[in-house]
């Protein structure tokens, strides 16, 4: 029992992604791009994981990795101990299910052409009775503060912020509880940054969730993250509490990003 | 809803497509109410009669009513053509989603089969096989559709891959809905606008390959009128009975004209994201 407690949700071992791609009329030449170059960490249940980096340090990549949208070059990702390359049909479809991502452009991750309440309602397992969705989608609608009025509406008529709360509605839905966070705070306005961190706090504590918070803004981070991975060209340089990283952080380009923050006094 | 067709009818083409079609389709509809006379009945007594309060279009060689046969013969020219376009854009669409969706090798070998097809010249095609088989409406429609459902493919695939990789779609993936139902519900309804703009602009030329098949004798067959079987007759006598070469080829021109500026109209919709 105290083995499976202990057991990561999420375990990374040795992770590394290439993109690679020929050459124009040069047919032997390929060209390699190394966004993950050995990468090794875990998420425990409940917790936030913060990865920071600048642009290009190969977040977005580990993230699409995690969501099985990029397959690794090498390396294992493991899901409550199964490696996901290992899951049957099934099993894998149960594995995405569980983890959702929200999007930094959240207004591109709905179908134009779908309403609010069938956006959210995809979401849910096909095992679900109907006469049950329709009291659970309003009743989700209200825990992501979505007025019941924008149910018809389409992702055109939705501010940015309840675009991303219509997001987090649909992730929820499935019954997630590892989530995804690709800048989710980017395109918002101050109000909506501090109003959408509060329900995720208040998401996480209610449900158990875990996040993996993908960001370059280390005020949000600090706010929100238990711990922190840096990353630089692809490879881990730094990792620890938060408190470790904000109070002493020992890598120079850790002490940069924190020090243009301005978290940390010149 | 309602913001689209005032988005169409704000469009200056596509405004002036409607005003062009809705009456020709209107006739054509309504044309057994219309009709003062038998399209096929022959009277031999009013032979080439110029065109009058009585005969509005004036008559043909067999003493038929032409406006009576002009408007018979909308309903198997554009019946005809909107058959066609309807089963070509059916199949060119799902061939298209198929390879869009897919990808791999089926991506492969249904573009290597639009080449092939592609490789054809429509026309020369369609001739041939209307030549080697017996010309009935619904033959014609096979032989049009055979010819036409690859520029749709090509189109709906291009469109295809591109919302395949599209946010939405990631999302959709990340649901773990199956790939049916995302082709169903995420990529089938944002492909409508290119489907209908295609649809719209194949409906023009289809109109002009029947009538030309139809002119030279392997569409539609006497005594039953399509614009080109009427236009055919007119190449009989063009100075003497000048009004059936003239109004059936006005009207060929008219339609076509009307369902081009319809297509244009939408395709600019759609690059203007309204559609």
């Amino acid at each position: 029992m105290m083995e499976k407690v202990s057991q990561p949700l999420i375990n990374v071992v040795d992770l590394v992604i290439t993109y690679s791609r020929g050459v124009l009329f040069n047919r032997d030449k390929i060209v390699a791009q190394v966004a993950a170059n050995n990468i090794s960490f875990s998420v425990h249940q409940g917790e936030t994981l913060a990865i920071v980096g600048q642009s290009g340090s190969g977040k977005t990549s580990l993230a699409m990795a995690i969501l099985g949208f990029v397959k690794p070059t090498t390396g294992e990702i493991k899901f409550t101990g199964e490696n996901i390359n290992n899951l049957s049909n099934t099993q894998y479809r149960q594995y995405r299910a569980r983890i959702q991502p929200i999007f930094q452009d959240c207004g591109a991750a709905l179908n134009p052409q779908m309403t609010v309440g069938q956006a959210i309602g995809d979401g849910f397992p096909n095992s679900l009775p109907k006469s049950q969705r329709k009291t659970s989608l309003r009743e989700l609608m209200v825990k992501v503060g979505l007025d019941e009025k924008i149910f018809s509406a389409f992702p055109r008529q939705l501010c940015g912020g309840q675009k991303q709360r219509v997001c987090l509605a649909r992730a929820l839905a499935t019954g997630a509880d590892f989530l995804i966070l690709d800048e989710p705070f980017s395109a918002q306005d101050t109000l909506h940054q501090a109003q959408l961190m509060s329900l995720l706090r208040q998401l996480k504590n209610s449900h158990n969730l875990t996040y993996l918070l993908i960001s370059h803004d280390l005020m949000t981070v600090r706010l929100l993250a238990d711990r922190i991975l840096v990353l630089r060209s692809g490879k881990i340089i730094e990792s620890g509490s938060v408190t470790e990283i904000f109070k002493a952080p020992h890598n120079e380009y850790t002490r940069e990003l924190v020090l243009r923050a301005g978290i940390l006094p010149q | 809803m309602s913001s689209t067709f005032k988005s169409i009818w704000r469009n200056h083409n596509c405004r002036w497509g409607v005003i062009i079609l809705l009456p020709i389709f209107f006739v054509g509809l309504a044309g057994v109410y219309l009709t003062p006379y038998d399209p096929i009945r022959q009277n031999l007594n009013q032979v080439l009669q110029a065109p009058s309060w009585q005969h509005l279009c004036g008559t043909d060689f067999y003493g038929r009513d032409l406006f009576s046969r002009l408007i018979y013969g909308s309903r198997i020219t554009i019946g005809l053509a909107l058959c066609a376009t309807f089963l070509a854009i059916f199949g060119g669409t799902l061939v298209g989603l198929m390879a869009g969706f897919l990808r791999g090798w089926t991506d492969r070998i249904i573009m290597r089969t639009v080449d092939i097809f592609m490789g054809f010249p429509r026309f020369f095609a369609v001739l041939l096989i209307a030549g080697i088989c017996r010309t009935s409406f619904g033959s014609t429609v096979i032989v049009l559709t055979l010819f036409s459902w690859m520029e749709t493919a090509r189109l709906v695939r291009a469109e295809t891959l591109a919302i395949r990789e599209s946010l939405y779609v990631k999302s959709a993936i990340a649901l773990g809905l199956s790939h049916g139902r995302i082709a169903r519900t995420y990529i089938l309804p944002n492909l409508l606008g290119i489907v209908i703009t295609s649809a719209t602009l194949l409906v023009g030329t289809l109109i002009i390959i029947e009538s030309s098949l139809s002119f030279l004798g392997l569409g539609t067959q006497e005594p039953s009128a399509s614009w080109g079987t009427i236009l055919s007759q007119g190449r009989l006598d063009p100075i003497g009975a000048w009004w059936i070469a003239t109004i059936s080829g006005l009207l060929i021109v008219i339609t076509v004209i009307g369902f081009n500026l319809l297509g244009d109209g939408l395709k600019q919709l759609r690059d203007e994201s309204k559609l």
